[in-house]
């Protein structure tokens, strides 16, 4: 056992000076995985990043890792085995998602935000797997659609709840940066541009431009909004708000 | 597998040949060099002679009134169906271009009915014309738009048999003309020509690099001597090896003064030739077969430190005749190589290693026991004064502290071990390198020690690579541990490191260095500073002659003080003022005492935490980094690695 304290500050410098291997290593030795795993994913060890991922907790993650960026979806649904209980259980493939049914599992409104987005995030995750397996998209439209609905107007009821928006929009974030790369690897670019608008009508931070930035790389195009859409948000709508220019 | 004609000395294929060149006389024939044709003159085709008669969906004779330039016939493309079958002939510029024409060949199904052809005897029409009698010939019967395509592809020139001549070709439409060549001096006779064996050409051709592939078995050839580190390798990667020793004879005996050979090949001839000794020319080397589990591809990393070994050579095999350098390949595909051996084992590489006839001196065994074992334990009865029971005397004897090579893989380089040589490297080698600011060195007698605070974390070119294994300055190389192993204090009451004494412990002996002696490393190539000028004030310097004035014995003769310069001992008393001032000695290079010091002595002292905040406070977060991990790692595990 060693001392997880020195080890931190040993990381630290190592990444003062640009180590980044090094500084992943002490971190893995000081059990702090979820750092580790960052510093791997960010150099491109996936597979250590998928471990350290898996030894921190993030077992969605690590799946999304295992699948998306080694594209070894085996493993990546053997390390989304089903446990009892899970949320994702009561969710139709498909299907809605109705907080409702999310709202005995947990008392705290947070706990059951928190448990939607799991479910959301397991769901992208056997998406993309099925995605790498070949297997028909269609199974993939009903996650991405519960995903819109969801960056549409979640952040509209966590802003009305009155809680702290960092948790949530720290998650919504991720579910966006995954639908949006379970989209493009089914060359769905349709659903990617859904996804990206749906964000914006939620009024989630840097959305625009993630969606100019994404439009840009992949399109090479330049994206323009209307205003309206940017002064009036969410209106809370289920209709496109928004219908981007591409020019 | 297709194998050439040549094999069987006969050149004919199953098919019935369009022609033949048993025109050449036997004793004008050139004889191969290469063990392909066995030194046996070219015997002709066992075919009954016959003139080469007209492609088969043609007139037997055009008339020839068409003209030399064909211009009255109609073109090829008019025509639907297969082009005729003719005899035909590629005429390349190099060896390699006719290998390769001789692989499209074998690849299109007419791998058994060609021959290769060297001009022999120009005759009357080809002498002087430009009719490529330097050049490498292909003969072979085949479609003639076929031939013209795979002709072309391999940059050839392409003739058509014709009344005993090779016309050249005019690329389409029919055949050329029995008199299209004659009228403009480029036909050539086939008498004229010598057969020439594929060994021939592939030594001619030698070998050119290729990318390497991902081979599941390798076969090294290496001195006995470097075997057991190869093994000791394999086996830790987990791969099969066996080993048998072998002979290698040169492939080519001989050098052939008709056949112009590359520069591969004559610097192989060469290298046979002055290995030529009084047991023919031969040697003995060990034969190592690597393989892997499952037929998994060989580590890419290993196949890559071998081929870059000078001393060893790394094939990829074909089949038991055919070893050929790792990353090379001939003209010719390996399968079709390896068809041409006519017995034992073919060696082909470049001229770095040469070309040898290879031939096994026994079995190939397991080659796990050529790894060296460190330590003979001898076996021995029990002793019964140890196992008799009731023995109150019973006492067990400590075994000797051995250094021994043992898995120190992540230790980072804290110091280097040098001896006179390497110390004179280090000036060139340090000057203007960061290390040059933090390194010390601490000479000895015939050992000096080059060391850092907070660790070299550079592997350097010289010397030995240390680690500091602690407690205190203690030193082992990297790759070695101690055994058996010990805890800190153990370490420190055995090794007698105290915190101004390093200890280098070796697996001979052990060294020690008195850390006191410690100089900056740039004092070994930086000499005394330049002299100095003081630029003080006249007052200064008035004041100064005045306190010489008193503190002199003999007052100076009276007169005007209108130099400015001071005299020689107002310099000497100026200069030991300011070093008193300033701390500087100019004409000694010694470094002040600085953070490096404290840090150094922190480090010695086990006191990482605070050299790793000395190191971060003044800016080397690396070195400060590697002192956390060891302040990390010694407060988890007091023993030795």
């Amino acid at each position: 056992m060693t001392d997880a304290p020195l080890l931190d500050r040993a990381a630290s410098c190592y990444l003062r000076v640009g180590q980044v291997a090094e500084a992943a290593r002490c971190y893995r030795e000081a059990g702090y995985f979820a750092r580790s795993a960052d510093l791997f994913a960010r150099i491109g060890r996936y597979r250590d990043a998928a471990t350290d991922y898996a030894a921190a907790g993030l077992i969605h993650i690590a799946a999304w890792v295992l699948v998306h960026n080694l594209n070894d979806p085996t493993a990546a649904r053997a390390s989304l085995a089903p446990d009892p209980g899970d949320p994702a259980d009561l969710v139709d493939p498909g299907g809605q998602i109705d907080p409702a049914d999310l709202a005995g599992l947990a008392d705290p409104v947070e706990s059951a935000v928190g448990s939607m987005f799991d479910a959301l995030e397991r769901r992208l995750v056997s998406a993309r797997c099925d995605v790498a397996d070949r297997l028909p998209y269609r199974r993939i439209l009903p996650v991405l659609a519960d995903v819109q609905a969801m960056l549409a107007e979640a952040s509209a009821a966590g802003r009305s709840a009155a809680e702290p928006a960092w948790p949530a929009n720290a998650a919504s974030r991720r579910i966006e940066e995954w639908a949006v790369a379970l989209a493009e690897a089914a060359h769905r670019y349709d659903q990617v541009a859904l996804v990206f608008a749906a964000a914006v009508r939620g009024v989630r931070p840097g959305a625009e431009q993630r969606w100019a930035e994404w439009s840009a790389r992949v399109l090479h195009t330049e994206l323009t909004l209307p205003s309206a859409a940017r002064q009036t948000p969410a209106a809370t709508s289920a209709e496109p708000a928004t219908s981007p220019s591409v020019r | 597998m297709t194998v050439p004609p040549h094999r069987s000395g006969s050149g004919a294929g199953r098919r019935s040949p369009l022609f033949r060149l048993d025109e050449i006389p036997p004793d004008e024939v050139p004889v191969s060099p290469a063990a392909g044709s066995g030194g046996r003159p070219f015997v002709p085709a066992p075919t009954p002679p016959a003139t080469l008669p007209a492609p088969q969906n043609e007139p037997a004779s055009r008339p020839s009134s068409s003209g030399s330039d064909g211009s009255a016939e109609p073109d090829g493309s008019d025509r639907a169906g297969p082009a005729p079958v003719v005899g035909l002939a590629g005429s390349f510029g190099s060896a390699s271009a006719a290998l390769v024409f001789a692989g499209s060949l074998v690849a299109t199904g007419h791998g058994d009915g060609f021959r290769f052809l060297r001009v022999h005897r120009p005759g009357p029409a080809a002498a002087g014309t430009g009719d490529g009698s330097g050049a490498w010939w292909v003969a072979v019967e085949m479609a003639l738009d076929l031939g013209r395509e795979l002709v072309s592809t391999a940059h050839g020139r392409l003739y058509v048999h014709t009344d005993g001549r090779f016309q050249p070709d005019r690329g389409w439409g029919l055949p050329p003309a029995a008199a299209a060549g004659d009228a403009a001096g480029e036909a050539v006779p086939t008498s004229g020509f010598g057969s020439a064996s594929v060994v021939e050409v592939v030594r001619a051709a030698g070998l050119h690099p290729v990318v390497a592939g991902t081979p599941t078995e390798a076969v090294v050839l290496l001195p006995g001597a470097l075997a057991g580190g190869v093994v000791q390798r394999a086996l830790e990667l987990g791969l099969s090896v066996r080993y048998r020793p072998v002979r290698l004879d040169p492939l080519v005996d001989t050098p052939q003064s008709v056949i112009p050979q590359s520069a591969t090949m004559q610097s192989a001839t060469t290298r046979s030739d002055t290995t030529a000794g009084p047991f023919g020319g031969g040697r003995v080397a060990t034969e190592l077969r690597l393989s892997a589990a499952s037929a998994e591809p060989l580590p890419a990393s290993l196949l890559v430190a071998l081929n870059h070994d000078p001393f060893v050579l790394l094939c990829r095999a074909t089949g038991d005749r055919l070893l050929v350098q790792h990353a090379m390949a001939s003209a010719l595909p390996d399968p079709l190589l390896a068809g041409l051996v006519d017995a034992d084992t073919w060696v082909l590489a470049d001229g770095s290693f040469g070309c040898w006839r290879l031939v096994g001196l026994g079995e190939p065994m397991d080659a796990a026991a050529l790894v060296r074992l460190v330590d003979g334990y001898r076996l021995e009865a029990p002793e019964r004064t140890i196992t008799a029971p009731g023995d109150t005397s019973l006492r067990l004897a400590g075994r000797p502290v051995a250094i021994v090579a043992g898995r120190t893989s992540g230790v980072d380089i804290d110091a280097a071990l040098l001896d006179d040589d390497d110390l004179a490297s280090i000036p060139p080698l340090l000057a203007g390198h960061p290390l040059a600011e933090i390194a010390v060195v601490v000479r000895g007698r015939d050992r000096h020690l080059l060391l850092a605070p907070g660790g070299l974390l550079e592997r350097l070119p010289v010397g030995e690579p240390l680690y500091c294994l602690g407690p205190g300055p203690l030193f082992l190389p990297v790759g070695y541990r101690t055994r058996p192993r010990l805890p800190p204090t153990a370490r420190r009451a055995l090794f007698g490191v105290a915190d101004d004494i390093a200890v280098v412990a070796l697996p001979a002996r052990a060294v020690a260095f008195d850390l006191h002696a410690r100089e900056p490393v740039w004092t070994l190539w930086a000499g005394p500073g330049p002299e100095l000028d003081l630029q003080l004030p006249p007052e200064a310097v008035a004041a100064l002659a005045d306190v010489d004035t008193q503190v002199t014995p003999r007052p100076p003769e009276p007169g005007p003080v209108s130099a400015p310069e001071p005299s020689a001992s107002g310099w000497q008393r100026a200069r030991e003022l300011l070093k008193r001032v300033r701390n500087r000695a100019p004409e000694a290079p010694s470094a002040p005492r600085t953070w490096l010091d404290d840090a150094l002595e922190a480090e010695f002292a086990d006191n990482f935490v605070r050299a790793a905040e000395l190191h971060e406070r003044n800016g080397d977060p690396l070195r400060a980094a590697h002192l956390y991990e060891r302040a990390a790692r010694r407060n988890g595990a007091r023993i030795s690695p």
